[in-house]
């Protein structure tokens, strides 16, 4: 029973195959502008679908697209740059803001909160956190000082 | 025999210069841009929502965002794979928002019958045979889910090979010649009985 399926789809994998090379050689031909290779009709109908598929829509952007788009982009830039750079404000404020409410919170809980907590645990967190900090360090300093190539075209 | 070889400019390089002098602020290098690559928004775009006024206004909308944009490409594809990524986007959202069906799946068997789907209404007497096939095939065209149409243009009108429409969906390539296969084999069930063996 069982190798009867797998006969059954060998035979359709086979059949599928086949078609597909009859669609690809149809492209082929109708971008080289050859005469049919094949002779049956489903070659004949595959160039047919091949040849209006390769047919430009009727309708068209105005000849004009580009320099409207152009203008409209440019007088819109302004606007970008201003929502972007009040993007990048508030996020540096909000980021310095729990850097500090962070710091805060150590120094004012933080040896009380130290206490009940393994010795060890504390210097392996410390150690992971000095290693963290070093880590980003090293990351924005390259960006600094030009060592990322990708910011090269920004 | 070894004279000079012309020396043509790499597309890609051309490329990376108008990407450079657009984010330079160069005076109409992002006109260029556009007028480079307005032909495969429009085609991407128009085969999807079909509205070529709804589609000239995602064209628009398409392009400002490439302006937006551009400064985070960082030339890991083509230009062409990027700006076209892009026009898909934002016609996928535009057809979600519009709540279209936007494919069929693949592994759906056959999908939506076509021959069924396209208008029987054509005049066999007063029309020439190649007139008439075309005019049906365009009819069984529009009749596709927008997936099924954009990936027939992208292949046949716009020649890109499978990888780069690929990188545009977001698809697999599997997946993109299982819906090439099974809708080419759809487009030629439609002409099966209007053009017979006769073709």
């Amino acid at each position: 029973m069982n190798v009867r399926n797998k006969d059954r789809q060998n035979e359709a994998e086979r059949l599928d195959e086949r078609e597909w090379q009859a669609q690809e050689q149809a492209l082929r031909d109708e971008r080289l502008g050859v005469a049919a290779s094949g002779s049956d009709a489903p070659d004949a109908h595959y160039r047919a679908i091949a040849r209006v598929l390769r047919e430009p829509p009727a309708e068209s952007l105005p000849a004009d697209f580009a320099r409207q788009v152009a203008g409209l982009a440019k007088a819109k830039a302004p606007l970008v740059r201003d929502a972007t750079r009040f993007e990048r404000i508030m996020l540096n404020v909000l980021g310095a803001a729990l850097v500090l409410s962070g710091v805060a919170a150590i120094a004012m809980y933080g040896s009380q909160a130290v206490a009940g907590v393994d010795v060890r645990i504390v210097q392996w967190g410390s150690a992971l956190a000095a290693c963290a900090v070093l880590s980003w360090s090293f990351d924005w300093a390259r960006r600094q000082f030009g060592g990322d190539d990708r910011l090269h075209h920004v | 025999m070894s004279g000079p070889r012309p020396v043509f400019p790499c597309p890609d390089q051309d490329d990376r210069a108008l990407v450079e002098a657009v984010l330079a602020g160069a005076p109409g290098a992002f006109e260029r841009l556009v007028r480079q690559y307005q032909g495969l928004c429009w085609h991407i775009v128009l085969r999807m929502v079909r509205h070529p006024e709804d589609a000239r206004e995602l064209c628009q909308e398409a392009f400002l965002r490439v302006h937006q944009y551009l400064h985070q490409y960082r030339h890991d594809a083509a230009l062409k794979s990027w700006i076209g990524q892009v026009a898909y986007s934002v016609a996928k959202r535009h057809l979600e928002r519009k709540r279209i069906l936007f494919a069929d799946n693949p592994e759906d068997g056959e999908g939506l019958s076509l021959a069924e789907s396209v208008a029987d209404d054509f005049d066999l007497e007063s029309a020439s045979a190649d007139a008439q096939v075309s005019s049906h095939l365009h009819a069984a065209i529009d009749a596709l889910p927008p997936l099924q149409r954009t990936l027939l243009t992208l292949y046949h009108l716009e020649e890109l090979p499978i990888g780069e429409i690929s990188r545009i969906t977001g698809l697999a390539e599997g997946t993109i010649k299982s819906h090439l296969f099974r809708t080419r084999k759809q487009l030629r069930d439609v002409l099966e009985p209007r053009i017979g063996v006769a073709a």
